[in-house]
């Protein structure tokens, strides 16, 4: 066992973890935090996306020491106080959910794209967004709300989604 | 016409902020007091006899509390047809496929559960194994199951009128032979299960299933246990396109762990295992041969199909016959013949995967049309229009088109697409086409598929529970089903509550199925919901002092038709049985209903020629690809894809747009990179990274139009489209390839080394 600090969703926590855990399952085996989801474990699906220190990473490929001193977002510390994040409502109301198991990831994974990226392009969007797949909806209406986002804060004039 | 409140609203699934926050719970997320973890043992090799399974040393290791082989359960079988199932949950003679189950563990943690499973010693002889069903079929070949001589799992022969006399009347007759891979659900949550007894020795089994009434009656005929000490149900369903409606030893084995430990197991697959050891789409080989005079009427069609089983029987012979029947569906046509044969090898079965055998026989039939358009010099869509079917048409096979908007989808596809424009020029791009004809009510012909049941309580504060058989595993059937009570009833979406897939509180359904849900569970759930609006009419009409002929409810409202703004709300009607005793109503009964209904239309096929309309409802629809090949490499990308598509009455156009965008996007994988690839019987594809799924830069630009035709049966002249998406994308993208370089690829997917090497053909001759 080894000793780790993480800030998740605003939150300092002190864990004792096995070296060989990956953060995936410390955030949902420890942590309980169940909406990252694990669908490969190989990186190769997306589906565990968290935002570790500013950016999208599969958690399942982070061991829980690497993570030691980081500070950690994952989809249950996107919404404030009850108000869902413009991605997440976006995701609502276009029908980019269907049957949800990628959607955390998904989400997560485009907010740390719009972060870095606030005005794209669809191209863009749909290069931001491929390593994280869906089989359900055939990214049309994630790629429609994202795009919808994108607009809504340009109109706003802010600068990121917060 | 009425106006619709709810109906056609592009409503956000009831479950969004569940799964948009991460509070959804999946299988793997639910955890029990004292629970264990259960793993599987699968066969190292790809046919041989289990001589000793040695669990010793797998039962030393610490934290396990079983392990169980063939020996400690009854000798039962599996599968979706009890008549056909040749599967034991743990197998006991032979292993038949490399991922066979042939012993599991259950252990306080997942790692103890894999450490013992790599520690129990199964001493097996091989045997010669055969891969291919061309192969199996061989005098000589290794014999898979004793009991099926010569490797065949069954025969389908299905004859419609003459088509000798059709071929002899036909100017040109066309033959050729397609080719179609073996494509993998790879839901993104992989099949689990949760098993729990409790003191009195009843089971809950929580299950990623898409037919819990059909799954209760399975683990109830395998563990020998009756059905009513068994509740099947389900946490949120991370997808299913027909894996789940399935049979897989999963929950059988789970059961067994628990039963064996008196204590919670929870049992998932690992990807890898996933990729190995779960249902995929039946491979087949369709050799099809078309009669046509020489103005473009088709005048007949033969089909002979070679379906891979794999291993072991599930559904092949249902999916083999579902897709024979549709030579003599798609499109008019006069004469037709299918003779199928199921064969297994030593590999994964199949098992239901969307459309049910319609993709793969689609793809032949559509790229055939297109090849018959270049012989008689007529371009593709006009011969499509030509042939289409028309409302009123009863097919030679026995299929009743009380709705049909083909030509309209077709027009429509065509015109929004460009076709004109774009046909037969600038290459390397090109424009194809397909169509689809597919059911639109599930069918009759599986598990009291003519019948759905629904369950409505409305509470004192005017919401309303609904209970139905029907689980979501991703489709949307809880908001559409929601939405059509709401509207019969006259409350709000967010009104409604919906219970799904529990066999302890949901009347008996046959479940998720060839598109059955809105159709069938959508007019049980409208005949429930009407009842229980008669029921608070009787009330408001008591409280207004009218006659219930002249009240109506819409909005949460019961108001009088004449003077909308004397109403009583849902909640006032429906008031709390203490308060109703003044009001003189009978103290203490709430307001509930039940109801079944059963389609009046549809039949059993006959059961020698396979002739009969065995939905109450079908779907058609015209799909548009363009793409561009790259000559150098034989890479094909798929620029967009244009999709009209006859769906009835648009419940929710928003959910019926994301099914078929989703379909198609399965569409694409299919037709350009997805097959499980073997080598001697091993997976070659066991991670994502190699089973190539399409990412959001794979998937092109998709158009939906969505045609409505008002199916008189249909509730709200709906009809189910959940599988349409999917049907027509590889013949569009085949014949849009040929459009583009003038290669014709008649084996999917058409990986580039094909196009390739079709490319040096063309140009040596």
């Amino acid at each position: 066992m080894k000793k780790v600090r993480f800030e998740i969703n605003g939150e300092i926590v002190h864990l004792d973890v096995e070296t060989h855990w990956t953060l995936l399952q410390v955030l949902r085996r420890t942590l309980h935090l169940t909406g990252t989801r694990s669908g490969c474990e190989m990186g190769d699906c997306g589906a565990c996306t968290v935002i570790l220190n500013g950016r999208a990473c599969n958690s399942c490929l982070v061991l829980a020491v690497e993570a030691d001193g980081g500070s950690i977002v994952t989809i249950e510390g996107l919404a404030r106080s009850g108000e869902l994040h413009p991605i997440q409502r976006a995701f609502v109301e276009h029908g980019a959910i269907q049957c949800g198991f990628c959607t955390p990831g998904m989400v997560m994974a485009a907010k740390a794209f719009l972060d870095k990226n606030p005005n794209p392009t669809e191209d863009e969007v749909r290069r931001g967004l491929a390593g994280n797949i869906c089989r359900c909806t055939g990214y049309a209406k994630i790629i429609e709300a994202l795009l919808a986002v994108s607009r809504a804060m340009k109109n706003t004039g802010q600068e990121g989604a917060g | 016409m009425k106006k619709f409140y709810v109906i056609g609203k592009r409503t956000p699934r009831i479950d969004a902020m569940d799964q948009v926050t991460g509070h959804a719970r999946y299988l793997p997320d639910l955890e029990r007091p004292r629970l264990l973890y259960g793993a599987i043992v699968r066969s190292p090799i790809p046919h041989g006899r289990i001589l000793h399974i040695d669990t010793s040393r797998a039962k030393r290791v610490t934290g396990v509390k079983t392990v169980i082989t063939s020996e400690d359960i009854p000798d039962t079988r599996l599968g979706f047809q009890v008549g056909l199932a040749n599967k034991r949950p743990l197998t006991s003679d032979k292993v038949r496929y490399i991922g066979d189950e042939i012993a599991a563990v259950a252990a306080e943690s997942e790692e103890a559960a894999r450490e013992a499973c790599s520690l129990i010693d199964a001493e097996l002889e091989a045997l010669p194994a055969v891969f291919d069903p061309e192969s199996a079929l061989k005098p000589g070949a290794p014999l898979i199951h004793e009991n099926n001589p010569g490797n065949v799992s069954g025969d389908v022969h299905r004859a419609f009128g003459d088509v000798e006399e059709g071929f002899s009347g036909s100017d040109n007759v066309v033959e050729a032979t397609y080719r179609t891979s073996a494509v993998a659900h790879c839901c993104m949550e992989t099949r689990g299960a949760l098993a729990e007894f409790d003191a009195q020795g009843r089971l809950t089994l929580w299950s990623t299933t898409q037919l819990p009434h059909v799954l209760r009656e399975v683990v109830s005929f395998v563990l020998r246990f009756p059905i009513g000490k068994i509740r099947v149900c389900k946490a949120h369903i991370g997808g299913g396109f027909g894996s789940r409606a399935s049979m897989d030893p999963l929950d059988c084995i789970c059961v067994f762990l628990a039963q064996k430990t008196g204590r919670p197991v929870r049992l998932i697959k690992a990807r890898s295992e996933e990729l190995v050891s779960d249902r995929i789409r039946y491979p087949m080989i369709i050799t099809l041969k078309t009669g046509v005079t020489s103005d473009g009427r088709l005048m007949a069609r033969q089909a002979t199909i070679l379906t891979d089983g794999g291993a072991y029987n599930e559904q092949g012979l249902a999916v083999t016959g579902r897709a024979g029947s549709k030579v003599a569906h798609l499109y008019r046509v006069p004469h037709a013949k299918v003779d199928a044969k199921v064969v297994f090898t030593n590999k994964v079965w199949g098992g239901a995967f969307r459309g049910f055998g319609d993709p793969q026989i689609t793809f032949a039939i559509e790229s055939q049309m297109d090849e018959i358009a270049e012989e008689l010099g007529i371009d593709p869509l006009q011969l499509r229009l030509l042939n289409a079917n028309q409302q009123g048409d009863v097919t030679v096979g026995g299929a009743r088109l009380t709705s049909c908007g083909f030509t309209e989808c077709l027009k429509r596809s065509a015109a929004l697409s460009g076709w004109k424009e774009k046909r037969g020029k600038s290459k390397p791009r090109g424009i194809g086409m397909a169509g689809l004809f597919h059911t639109g009510a599930g069918s009759v012909t599986a598990h009291g598929g003519a019948f759905s049941s629904a369950f409505i309580k409305v509470e004192y504060d005017g919401s309303v529970d609904l209970m139905t058989g029907v689980p979501d595993a991703g489709q949307g059937s809880d908001t559409v089903l929601a939405q059509i009570a709401a509207e019969e009833l006259g409350v709000h979406v967010d009104q409604v509550r919906v219970h799904a897939g529990d066999t302890a509180i949901t009347p008996s359904t046959l479940g998720v199925r060839g598109s059955r849900e809105t159709f069938m569970a959508g007019n049980a759930v409208k005949m429930a919901a009407l009842q229980a609006k008669m029921e608070l009419i009787k009330r408001a009409a008591s409280i207004l002092n009218v006659e219930e002929e002249k009240l109506d409810s819409a909005e949460g409202k019961i108001y009088v038709k004449s003077n909308p703004r004397r109403f009583v709300t849902v909640a006032q009607a429906a008031a709390k049985p203490m308060y109703d005793y003044a009001r003189n109503f009978p103290m203490g009964v709430p307001i509930s209903a039940s109801a079944c209904y059963t389609d009046p239309v549809s039949e059993w096929p006959d059961k020698a020629t396979g002739y009969g309309n065995i939905s109450a409802a079908w779907i058609f629809g015209a799909q548009v690809a363009e793409v561009e090949v790259d000559t150098e490499t034989g890479q094909v990308t798929v620029l967009n894809v244009v999709s009209a598509h006859d769906v009835g009455k648009a419940i929710n156009p928003m959910a019926i747009e994301g099914q078929l965008e989703g379909g198609i996007a399965q569409g694409v994988g299919m037709a350009l990179t997805e097959s499980v690839m073997w080598e001697k019987g091993n997976v070659l594809t066991q991670q994502l990274a190699d089973y190539k799924l399409p990412t959001a830069l794979d998937v092109p630009k998709i158009t939906t139009i969505l045609v409505e035709t008002n199916d008189p049966e249909g509730p709200f002249g709906a009809k189910g489209v959940g599988e349409a998406g999917i049907i027509p994308t590889a013949p569009a993208i085949a014949n849009a390839i040929y459009d583009a370089v003038g290669v014709r690829i008649r084996e999917l997917p058409m990986t580039p080394d094909k196009i390739l090497i079709a490319l040096r053909k063309k140009g040596r001759l």
